[in-house]
């Protein structure tokens, strides 16, 4: 037997180079952030007087914040609900071990090595007014040019314009879900299968009753990992639309960008990016608590 | 699962069509990327035209690609290679002595939204004049390639048996020579899944390099999205900025495909 405690020191010896790394860096510049929002720094001098919640106090009354918390729900729950259906959906598909399979999945997955600049850009000049998407829609005679994400249409809180947001964003994440659910589906042993399909089950009964339930933790890790993914984004709304006519395709990251780096307001820039932190954090606690108790099973 | 016949035709065709749109915008911005102004605008999309190369001149003759591609080199490799360096023995030690506890500090740091650190970023760098230097991009892109790295190898390190390092050692290899000789070239698809995903993930980054970059290190992505907003009409020239970031991505995506859905999928699975 090896001697723990020794063991111990050797591992976080080890260790230590990329925990400071992150403890500084991450963790300690976290601290600071959140030290920030609780200070009157909103111009180019560092003013270090503490105020309280004021910031926190001022974002959640302003007009701007509210209908980026909004955007930011909507756009989740959208983009969720389609890569995790059609994921599903794809992956389903390409169960049944099929000539080509690899080819087909390749192409699934392109989108995913794109960075979301590359994506911004693509998915603007599709949804642009004068080329793209519309040109198609001129041509089968409707006349009237829709905005897209241009567009300042809203039904009950969603904004319209977050349409063509929440297609480039699946379209690059479908693939992605596809490829862990078919990881999920090649899991399940045969046996479980075939037995069913002996004892009569058809392949919609199987669906439900047995591949369903058995792929439940894939689909929360898909919910978990696309989660994190949506609730911080930035890149994809900065480059394809910007915030957009009154806010329509705006986002905190986007808002906590333009007032700290274009406007100096550094305390409610510090105040936006604790509370998208505080948003992630609500959908990737109970992940690292199911982790947790995963491992120590 | 075996499906009768006229179900796997039936699929075949579905995936087939769900495939346009998927690929439809790749194939587009390849060809715009070759065309003539009038002939992109032109309706219906010519698929039969002559190929230029304007686009490609006006990127990197006019706009100085070639300098940007170089910096987005010089600040993946680099930051790449650090992250290997000091997330490999990490990894070891975290799989090794069942560091699980400190493996979620890790893994926390890099589902973290950046924008949540970025400002110190800005403020501390900006008083050390070190913005637009090399050190403080990659010191970021640091961030993004080594939970990476510690995520993806931490598992493989896992399964290979302890008992082969063992006998290693009792063979007179120190523990180290036993990693560098034994483990690591066993863990080869590890450290190739890795080095393919940091490699990725840094050269895609776009919210380090625009805050702590300028003219000198600006990377490709931040160029492309500067290019953009100035020549808002010249779409074949974006287009064209845009199939060059794109391209290493693919490339290495197509080559190391088996790799990357493992390294994305495996906590995944495991969860």
């Amino acid at each position: 037997m090896y001697c723990a405690k020794k063991d111990r020191r050797i591992a976080v010896l080890i260790l230590l180079p990329m925990l400071l790394v992150l403890f500084i860096f991450v963790y300690g510049f976290i601290a600071w952030s959140l030290r920030i929002s609780f200070t009157d720094w909103n111009s180019i001098l560092p003013n270090m007087t503490s105020v309280g919640f004021e910031n926190y106090q001022r974002l959640f009354s302003s007009q701007r914040f509210q209908t980026d918390i909004r955007n930011t729900i909507f756009f989740t729950l959208f983009f969720l609900v389609i890569c995790i259906v059609g994921g599903f959906f794809l992956s389903y598909l390409l169960y049944s071990k099929l000539r080509g399979e690899s080819f087909l999945r390749t192409i699934y997955l392109f989108p995913l090595s794109l960075s979301f600049v590359v994506t911004g850009v693509l998915w603007r000049w599709i949804f642009s007014p004068e080329v793209g998407i519309n040109s198609l829609f001129r041509m089968m005679g409707f006349e009237a040019t829709f905005g897209w994400f241009t567009s300042t249409y809203s039904i009950g809180g969603f904004n319209v314009a977050l349409i063509a947001l929440i297609i480039a964003a699946s379209w690059q994440y479908l693939g992605y879900t596809m490829a862990m659910f078919l990881a999920g589906l090649r899991g399940i042993p045969d046996q479980l299968i075939e037995s069913a399909q002996i004892d009569g089950a058809g392949e919609l009964a199987i669906t439900w009753y047995i591949i369903l339930p058995l792929i439940k933790p894939i689909t929360f890790s898909a919910m978990i990992v696309l989660g994190h993914i949506s609730l911080k984004i930035f890149d994809l709304a900065y480059v394809m639309t910007g915030k957009g006519p009154a806010f329509v395709t705006d986002f905190p990251g986007l808002f906590m960008f333009e007032t700290t780096f274009r406007g100096n307001h550094y305390a409610e820039g510090a105040a936006i990016s604790i509370i998208m932190l505080i948003l992630v954090a609500v959908v990737i606690v109970p992940y690292l608590i199911s982790t947790l108790r995963g491992d120590s099973e | 699962m075996q499906r009768k016949p006229i179900h796997s035709i039936l699929f075949g065709i579905m995936l087939l069509l769900i495939i346009i749109p998927i690929l439809f915008p790749f194939i587009w911005m390849l060809m715009s990327s070759f065309k003539t102004q009038v002939d992109i605008i032109s309706w219906p999309p010519k698929f039969i035209f002559t190929p230029v190369m304007q686009n490609y001149e006006r990127v990197f003759i006019e706009q100085d690609f070639l300098h940007y591609m170089k910096n987005s080199v010089i600040v993946s490799v680099v930051s790449v290679f650090f992250s290997l360096i000091l997330g490999l023995p990490a990894a070891y030690s975290i799989a090794r002595y069942k560091q699980n506890k400190l493996s979620v500090f890790i893994l926390v740091a890099r589902l973290m939204p950046g924008i949540s650190f970025l400002m110190p970023w800005y403020i501390v760098f900006s008083r050390l004049h070190l913005m637009d230097s090399y050190v403080a991009l990659i010191l970021s892109h640091m961030l993004i390639a080594l939970p990476l790295v510690v995520w993806v190898m931490a598992p493989y390190f896992d399964s290979v048996p302890r008992e082969l390092e063992e006998a290693a050692m009792v063979d007179g290899l120190t523990q180290q020579s036993a990693f560098l000789k034994i483990l690591l070239p066993l863990s080869g698809p590890g450290v190739v899944t890795a080095t393919t995903l940091s490699f990725i993930f840094s050269w895609n980054n776009f919210m380090f390099s625009q805050v702590l970059s300028q003219q000198k290190t600006r990377t490709l992505p931040i160029a492309v999205y500067n290019f953009l907003s100035y020549v808002e009409v010249d779409w074949g020239a974006v287009m064209a900025a845009a199939v060059v970031i794109m391209a290493p991505a693919i490339i290495l995506t197509m080559f190391f495909q088996k790799y990357v859905v493992k390294g994305l999928t495996m906590g995944a699975v495991k969860g």
